[in-house]
């Protein structure tokens, strides 16, 4: 009598668990979404390409065939390698994408052996490019480029670390416009490293490029001496360009946010996340949202994606023994 | 000013807002008990769900969230050893301890109501300093930093008590651990032996729930019996434990004021003000030898900080667009993704907002130490339970914690070993708070060292020409000599006694 | 000299090599602002350590007397001595039965893992009953199961049996 007892309770329970755990998902029929999209952020909540994510990963979902919701996962370490890596060995199937910030995660790989390929990403699209000035604090004695290149003492540029957006710009404009310079690294954010420079720590910052920069620059605790473009910027159209400086070599740079999925993901299911993706970026809504939020949005779609990363990979390796002796010093 | 006040006061008087708060209030606890969550993923998950409301009511949600976390986090500390949060570590200190002896409801109690208060006095500090915030985060660079972090470890031979060697030992291994990975201020990987998974070196949340969690887990499992011994009694009275954070004013002060000033700089985070204000305060107190074994100065200490630290990091985050802690990273993200322009401006334009966050983070705080203050005969039944049944259920939780924060199965082993290394520590005699100090401390230190050389040229008269440095540096050849005073007065004391 | 003494020599020989191990890597390090503080503190971390194995063998006056005077008169720390002065073998087994589930869980995965180890545990080491046993199990797995994956939206790890790839070590 006890030993039915126990196998009826021993049935029961696993009836229940196998239910769950290995039934198998609702089939909503053929085609893709078939469930939840996961979107891969390289970097830890609050930080730019997750707020970009998030931004677009509300009103994307009804771009796509079927409604389904787009979940953020931010898989941050190893300066964004982390996450570029999960996204690279992720299953092929579109329910798993990732927001790749360029020329950041293409530089590691240029460097150093890194376990993924940026050529070989199914891209999506692109939806923003971030471009940099350099600013100096409100009272700085430095007052335009040449200023910086006369510098008695070598200039002191705040940087979260070398291999960083901010930090990267930093050492190609001062290597390439020959200001002496030194970088103080190691600030935890690029907010740290903004008010470093607002601070007097420091004498120039390029960290947080111009739209992080801006709300200081608008508060006048910053001041940016030029940027880094061939044409004037549409929230800084007072600030010379460093094309007009002479140095147009240094204008192409910038930080590009990337959408992409694993390599081999199916060409017509990229497609269907390209279309949703440029529909997103044109919504009026998310326009809305980026006009007040100040986050500007330069859309691209798959194809110009790609381009961009090889024009990036391109203007890098051109430099390539430039960086390396730079980031050595 | 007034009329922001008045408008997010007229908000609770709307349904939604008073629901969210509840249910924020509830999401928090839930994030802070379990090992491995928290604030931050509480925040990262829920962001998204906040999108279609008005941004006021948003900021309502995600501070009562906020506000909870840190008491919850104190309920696993007290009964199972478990630091919910990382900043809950040095109550397991003492919680534990009280749990063990059958007071985890006086525990439960103190905590709640120190949490609760400490949560009023940042607040309250918080609107004081709102004025100024602008000098204040102009007041804290690398040298400030590295000074403050070297008297946070410089406590470590203080807590060493009575086994000066072993803790100076610990610490230094700890230390050398917070070492690994790789390091931007020299852009190069340290100790990692090639592994990738080192490169951003020990992960400190599965680091420390192995440390306090696995390895009480082990000892516990070896030793057997119930976590409140056979024939305690149920648990003692919340309405002491009440009472003790009355009895224990000073303390409960010198830690809130602790746990605000590292709030507000940027970068340190609420570990380093838990630890601090804990080992502060055994250091002023009378009997800095029962610290460790349940004295409920220590709960105070370290719970009043923890909460205290939530006002102070909202200051340069509202204040400054400076991220005062990673949960107000997060916050940030959610204004910017709210519309809202982050920065200085945002206390100008948006104090309405401000407000909303201030009084959220009150009320969940409130709610959440009321929570406690009822529940505490509930929750301390849990030492009760045989251990049969909390071996399995808290490892399960460890494992799952430690796994979930990054999604790696590595970072349960890391916690695995982590526990085995602590109950060896603790076995053999080598205090984990000094190896854990030391870890936490150490490459902060490290790194605020060399940015201050750097900016200063690589003179080392940079830690010397700043008020606060010198004001810091003046605490710490204080705390230094003030032992062999008291010391002194001791041995003066017991002969007079005797 | 008890079990417990001599663990703690062998111990603090680990950790002193590990110590050393930091110091030899260091300085192999190019960049000598790098080298600098690993090597200060390695250093300094030796001889506390060389001095605190020197202690528990032949205490050193000085120590003993400082060590006191932090403590009140005449009280002892007794949170880190335990009352047995030997190591249970039910230390390893409990060490074991925590790697158990970690090995069952990389394998077949925590859903697997979490209700084969609280089963085999209680069952076991706990000699619950099977009803008990088994409703605990379930109940466990259950709210991890719809806390963790359903509220939170996390994915638990589903083990190298059922496909989930592993992160780079």
């Amino acid at each position: 009598m006890k030993n039915k007892k126990f196998y009826l309770y021993l049935a029961f329970s696993f009836v229940i668990f196998f239910t769950f755990v290995l039934a198998p998902t609702v089939a909503a029929g053929k085609g893709f979404p078939q469930k939840t999209i996961t979107w891969i952020v390289t970097y830890p909540p609050g930080g730019g390409f997750d707020t970009y994510a998030r931004a677009i990963a509300k009103h994307m979902p009804k771009y796509l065939p079927r409604k389904v919701q787009i979940v953020i996962k931010n898989s941050p370490g190893a300066g964004g390698r982390y996450g570029t890596n999960l996204l690279y060995r992720a299953r092929p199937n579109g329910h798993t994408i990732g927001i790749l910030n360029v020329p950041g995660v293409l530089i590691s790989q240029m460097v150093m052996k890194t376990k993924y390929d940026m050529t070989q990403f199914a891209y999506i699209g692109a939806c923003d490019q971030v471009k940099y000035c350099l600013s100096v604090p409100k009272n700085s004695p430095f007052k335009s480029l040449k200023d910086l290149q006369q510098a008695k003492k070598p200039v002191r540029m705040s940087t979260t670390g070398k291999g960083s957006s901010g930090g990267l710009m930093s050492i190609m404009t001062a290597e390439f416009t020959k200001i002496p310079y030194t970088m103080v690294t190691g600030y935890k954010g690029a907010p740290a490293s903004m008010v470093a420079a607002i601070r007097g720590d420091v004498d120039a910052v390029m960290d947080g490029g111009i739209e992080s920069q801006l709300t200081y620059i608008t508060e006048g605790e910053l001041i940016p001496l030029f940027v880094l473009g061939s044409k004037k910027e549409k929230y800084l159209p007072d600030v010379i360009t460093i094309k007009e400086l002479g140095y147009p070599e240094l204008a192409p740079l910038g930080m590009y946010r990337l959408i992409a999925a694993p390599p081999g993901t199916p060409k017509d299911i990229v497609t269907i996340l390209e279309k949703a993706l440029l529909k997103t970026l044109d919504d009026t809504d998310f326009r809305a949202w980026s006009k007040k939020a100040k986050r500007s949005i330069h859309p691209s779609n798959g194809k110009e994606a790609r381009d961009i990363l090889k024009a990036q990979a391109k203007l890098y390796e051109q430099y390539r023994e430039l960086l390396k002796k730079a980031v050595k010093k | 000013m007034i009329e922001a006040f008045l408008q997010a006061l007229t908000y609770l008087l709307r349904g939604d807002t008073i629901i969210l708060i509840f249910l924020g209030n509830i999401i928090g606890l839930i994030f802070g008990a379990l090992p491995g969550l928290g604030g931050v993923i509480a925040l990262a998950i829920i962001l998204p769900f906040t999108f279609g409301m008005d941004p006021m009511v948003a900021f309502f949600f995600l501070s009562a969230i906020m506000g909870s976390v840190a008491f919850g986090g104190s309920i696993s500390a007290i009964l199972l050893n478990t630091p919910g949060t990382a900043p809950n570590a040095a109550t397991c200190l003492d919680g534990y301890p009280m749990a063990c002896k059958g007071e985890a409801r006086k525990a439960l109690g103190i905590s709640a109501t120190a949490c609760g208060l400490g949560a009023i006095f940042g607040l309250i500090v918080l609107v004081l300093l709102i004025p100024v915030v602008r000098r204040i985060v102009m007041l804290f660079g690398p040298p400030e930093f590295f000074m403050l972090v070297l008297f946070g470890l410089i406590t470590v031979a203080f807590a060493a008590k009575g086994n000066l060697l072993n803790g100076l030992f610990a610490g230094g291994v700890g230390i050398l651990l917070s070492m690994i990975g790789y390091s931007p201020v020299f852009g190069i990987l340290r100790f990692n032996l090639g592994s990738e998974y080192l490169w951003d070196g020990i992960e400190m949340i599965p680091f420390l729930i192995g440390i306090f969690a696995l390895s009480e887990l082990i000892n516990y499992s070896v030793k057997g019996g119930k976590i409140a011994g056979e024939e305690q009694a149920a648990g003692g009275k919340t309405i002491d434990g009440v009472k003790e954070v009355f009895r224990h004013k000073a303390c409960f002060l010198q830690s809130s004021i602790i746990g605000v000033v590292i709030g507000i700089i940027p970068g340190v985070g609420g570990t380093v003000a838990n630890f601090i204000a804990y080992i502060a305060a055994m250091h002023t107190a009378d009997n800095p030898e029962t610290f460790g074994q349940g004295n409920p100065a220590g709960i105070v200490a370290s719970e009043s900080s923890n909460d205290a630290k939530d006002g102070g990091a909202l200051l340069p985050t509202v204040g400054f667009g400076i991220p005062g802690s990673a949960e107000m990273a997060v916050l940030l993200g959610g204004f910017i993704l709210h519309g809202l322009e982050v920065g200085p401006m945002l206390i100008r334009e948006h104090l309405d907002i401000v407000f909303a966050l201030l009084l959220g983070l009150l009320i969940s705080n409130i709610l959440a130490s009321s929570f406690g203050l009822l529940m505490s005969k509930h929750l301390a039944k849990l030492t009760h339970i045989n251990v049969y049944y909390i071996v399995p259920m808290v490892a399960v939780l460890c494992f799952v914690g430690a796994y979930v924060l990054r999604e790696n199965i590595w970072d349960v082993v890391l916690a695995l070993v982590a526990g085995v290394f602590g109950y060896f520590m603790m076995k053999f005699g080598f205090p984990n708070i000094c190896l854990v100090i030391g870890f936490i401390l150490g490459v902060l230190a490290e790194k605020a060292f060399h940015q201050s050389l750097m900016m200063s040229y690589g003179s080392y008269a940079v830690f010397f020409n700043r008020t606060i440095t010198l004001i810091i540096l003046g605490l710490i050849i204080l705390v230094l000599i003030l032992p062999f005073i008291t010391g002194f007065r001791k041995g003066r004391n017991s002969e007079s006694d005797s | 000299m008890n079990q417990i003494h001599k663990g703690k020599l062998i111990f603090g020989a680990i950790l002193l090599f590990l110590t050393l191990c930091f110091i030899i890597a260091a300085l192999g390090y190019e960049e000598p602002r790098a080298r600098l503080v690993p090597v200060l503190v390695g250093i300094a971390t030796i001889i506390f350590g060389i001095f605190s194995i020197i202690h528990a063998i032949r205490p050193i006056d000085f120590i003993t007397r400082f060590d006191m005077s932090i403590i009140d008169l005449g009280k002892q720390v007794n949170s880190t001595e335990e009352p047995e002065d030997r190591l249970d073998i039910k230390l390893l087994g409990s060490i074991a039965w925590l790697a158990g589930l970690f090995v069952v869980s990389f394998f077949l995965g925590f859903h697997i893992g979490i209700v084969a180890f609280m089963l085999a545990f209680l069952k076991i080491r706990g000699k619950v009953g099977w009803v008990k046993s088994i409703i605990s199990a379930v109940l466990v797995w259950g709210i991890i199961y719809f806390m963790f994956e359903k509220a939170m939206g996390f994915s638990l790890f589903k083990g190298l049996f059922f496909g989930e790839i592993l992160p780079l070590l």
